[in-house]
């Protein structure tokens, strides 16, 4: 062996045996039992699997940076998108249930639970707080024919399969929203599925589909702007700011589910821990600083915290959620 | 004149000293994240968002702006000096820059694509300022069919860019193409090829691919011929390109600052296809096609000014519309967003300070970055002279970390490995990684793209060619393809007449 040899092998091998030591430096200490007068101690990681940028990344960073305030250490967020939700949400199902790590999320566990076999299940979370709402709205381009969404259904209905519907995804929350429509109104869309809200918003823009699906929140700019408007929108009541765009429900169309995203922890967080933890998410987000920084980022803020009454809300969605999946064949059991 | 106005605003706005510093800190953060493999502008940029809570939503964009064209700039330095491309963009400059360092010309190759990079920015920022509307309406013209005709022209350049057989350049196209369909399948949600693994439910990552088939494929080959060999030529000709290196790259430069323009504007399109389509195009035109991918100079100045040019492209959809034409755009939307700005085709009436100070900022971020890399062209160049049975296993490393800081994923530093292995056998038998990696990235956008119109058309093929846009890009596609079979097949023709004369 030459001496270049030997020293490139001793280098080879101290860079390894360096990186490892570092490598487990990473990696989680023992978890300190913690009571409700100290908790938390260290941390808290909110993991968000979505692609940072996005809608849910941005809410999740502010709520998380409100509640930071709130708290002795921070709220982090850590994203890990992959699998529709499914990489994010299986991070936190395999970590220790001791309130540092949380998920921020939409209705998407729920989702995964059924579409997917046994790689998520939603049952092992409790929904501890919603922070966001938002309306799925049925949007065209600014200069298609129809006025209003009764006429919008009424061809879709009489011409089944002609009438292009683009939407963010398949398996979406906002994508579960087109069967309803169809079981409500007889229609029969053509689907077209993208990448997301914004390819889809595109194609809006583009004229190359005749409709679209999305939230009030995606969409909110290019209606401001008036290159896009919106027919109807799901929901119990009409927005403030949009006072002449009707209800899905005002049209008989029985679609009132909203869009939200919210904080879940593992059910089995010690009991004290949950409650430390809803109390910070009822004060971050009614402070003003969240409301208003959400406002002019043009999302609706809100407040529904309390894992007993989002277990009923929960309820109610799951059977709704199925029979969407279901009329999608996307349901696997 | 209204143009004036504006730079007006612009300037006044970025020449402001904190917002100069943000700028600098930027376009530093940028071209070392751009460096580094693996880590690129995304991670970067998505790590600071907290950071820039407490900033003025302008300062924030300008910092965050910065660092992406400046991963720009600095992913071209690894590529040059040791194969691996710091950032997806600059796969194309591993294939003529590497060969120019190891023959000892690492320094024109530097300097040129400092240069290139330097031209293109400030030409994409001036489009970006005057022509930013009509083109964004340009833009939205590309639904799916155009999408797929503008792919699969791409595809057909992919045998323009074979240094060797053809043949096995279409081959590792479709291995590429192959990868591509792993994961999830985008209408009906099956999995294919992932064996149950949840690091493949979105399919094998580039970034681990372009590590292996590059960086590692390229270590194991020169272990292979032994460690004591000087894998650089260590007299170096000149640290700065010369006349004749201006002469040879003037043309690449000023042609990929058009096509990474255009082609950054579409969404998903961006600095990947338009640093590919630039390389093909320089060897398609040039006098000496077998030069490329020897050190041709002409093969790092076009996609290193493509690459540039596609960011100020990428802009446009996200400072018109609100739209972001890649991640880093979808992360600087963010970065609006949590400022309480939301973009939208109103955000140049509502912010005109914002919009144009930005737009300044970016030209004074390029100057600055020319700066910057410029007198480290000599400090890059003594890398090279490290001996290499103590660099290499510095590159191992930097691959290692450049993969695992993504997704802190173990499976993909085994994805890596593997295609370490493969990549050395296919250099071994002499297939080229780069139509692998294009297919790869495409084949997704492709498929998408491809059942995106059959829905859209009910189920009819001639969509493709009844919209003027897609039938251009199909017919121009079209004629690639044939275009090396037509001549072959007649070239062959003419062998054979004289030997049935005889």
């Amino acid at each position: 062996m030459t001496r270049k040899f030997r020293v490139s092998m001793v280098l080879t091998l101290a860079l390894l045996v360096v990186s490892t030591w570092v490598g487990s430096l990473t990696i989680s200490s023992p978890v300190v039992a913690a009571t409700k007068a100290e908790y938390p101690t260290k941390p808290i990681t909110l993991v968000v699997p979505m692609s940072p940028g996005g809608g849910t990344d941005v809410v999740g960073r502010m709520i998380a940076n409100e509640m930071s305030q709130y708290l002795p250490n921070k709220v982090i967020v850590l994203n890990k998108p992959g699998g529709a939700g499914i990489t994010g949400i299986q991070e936190v199902a395999i970590a220790e249930p001791d309130g540092y790590t949380l998920l921020f999320l939409t209705a998407t566990p729920i989702v995964q639970t059924y579409a997917t076999k046994k790689r998520v299940n939603y049952k092992d979370f409790l929904l501890l707080g919603l922070v966001d709402k938002d309306s799925f709205v049925l949007v065209v381009p600014k200069n298609a024919k129809w006025a209003t969404s009764d006429e919008f259904f009424k061809e879709a209905k009489e011409k089944p399969g002609k009438v292009r519907l683009g939407h963010p995804g398949v398996g979406t929350s906002v994508h579960l929203v087109v069967p309803m429509l169809e079981k409500y109104t007889g229609a029969k869309f053509q689907q077209v599925p993208f990448a997301g809200s914004n390819p889809t918003h595109m194609a809006l823009l583009g004229g190359h589909i005749d409709a679209g699906i999305t939230t009030v929140g995606d969409v909110a700019a290019l209606v401001k702007a008036g290159d896009i408007r919106m027919l109807a929108l799901s929901g119990e009541s009409r927005w403030k700011e949009y006072p002449d765009v009707p209800t899905f429900k005002e049209k008989g169309i029985d679609v009132g589910i909203l869009h939200w995203r919210g904080i879940w922890a593992r059910k089995e967080t010690p009991v004290p821990i949950l409650d430390i933890l809803e109390e910070t998410i009822r004060k971050a987000a009614n402070s003003q600083s969240y409301r208003d920084t959400m406002i002019k980022a043009g999302k609706i803020p809100d407040n529904i915290v309390g894992r007993t009454i989002l277990q009923e809300r929960l309820k109610k969605e799951d059977s709704s959620i199925k029979e969407a999946l279901m009329r999608l064949n996307l349901l696997q059991e | 004149m209204d143009f004036l106005d504006n730079l007006f605003i612009g300037l006044s706005v970025a020449l402001d000293p904190a917002r100069l510093l943000f700028c600098f800190v930027g376009v530093l953060i940028g071209t070392l994240v751009g460096i580094l493999p693996g880590l690129g502008p995304t991670a970067a940029i998505s790590l600071l968002l907290p950071s820039t809570f407490h900033l003025d939503p302008t300062s924030a964009i300008i910092m965050l702006g910065g660092i992406y064209y400046g991963a720009m700039y600095g992913g071209s330095m690894t590529s040059i000096l040791v194969n691996i491309p710091g950032e997806s963009a600059s796969v194309v400059t591993c294939l003529d820059g590497y060969q120019m360092a190891r023959q000892g010309r690492a320094g024109p190759a530097l300097g040129i694509s400092a240069f290139g990079s330097f031209i293109a920015g400030t030409i994409s920022v001036l489009g970006l300022a005057l022509i930013s509307p009509p083109l964004a309406r340009f833009a939205l013209k590309f639904g799916p069919p155009e999408y797929f005709a503008l792919i699969f022209c791409g595809l057909s350049i992919l045998i323009y860019l074979a240094s060797a057989s053809i043949l096995k350049a279409v081959m590792m196209a479709l291995v590429g193409l192959f990868l591509g369909l792993m994961g999830t399948d985008f209408v009906s949600g099956e999995l294919r090829f992932t064996f149950g693994s949840n690091t493949l439910l979105d399919g094998v990552g580039m970034v681990p691919v372009v590590m292996g088939l590059f960086g590692v494929a390229e270590v194991l080959e020169n272990l292979e011929k032994g460690i004591n060999r000087n894998v650089f030529k260590t007299s170096f000709d000149r640290l700065f390109p010369n006349a004749e290196d201006w002469k040879r790259s003037a043309g690449p430069i000023a042609r990929g600052t058009v096509i990474g323009f255009f082609l950054g504007i579409l969404p998903g399109g961006g600095a990947l296809i338009s640093s590919f389509a630039s390389y093909a195009i320089e060897k398609k035109i040039s006098k000496h096609p077998e030069k490329f991918g020897t050190g041709a100079i002409e093969g790092v100045a076009g996609p290193e000014a493509a690459n540039n040019s596609a960011t100020g492209g990428a802009f446009i959809p996200l400072l018109t519309f609100g739209i972001p034409a890649n991640v880093v755009m979808a992360l600087v939307l963010g970065a609006l967003m949590i400022h309480g700005i939301q973009p939208g085709p109103l955000l140049i009436k509502q912010h005109p300070d914002l919009f144009w100070g930005v737009v300044a900022s970016m030209y004074i971020g390029n100057v600055m970055l020319l700066i910057l890399n410029l007198p480290m062209i000599p400090l890059w160049v003594k890398i090279l002279k490290i001996p290499y049975p103590v660099l290499f296993p510095l590159i191992l490393l930097f691959c290692l970390v450049g993969v695992y800081s993504l997704n802190n994923n173990y499976v993909e530093i085994i994805i890596m490995a593997l295609f370490g292995i493969f990549g050395y056998l296919m250099k071994k038998f002499g297939y080229e990684a780069a139509p692998l990696v294009f297919a790869l990235v495409l084949c997704p956008i492709l498929e998408n793209a491809f059942r995106q119109s059959l829905m859209l058309s009910y189920g009819d093929l001639s969509i493709f060619f009844t919209r003027p846009i897609s039938l251009a890009f199909m017919a121009t596609g079209i004629v690639l393809f044939a275009l090396p079979v037509f001549t072959t097949v007649r070239r062959r023709m003419m062998e054979r007449l004289p030997a049935e004369q005889d």
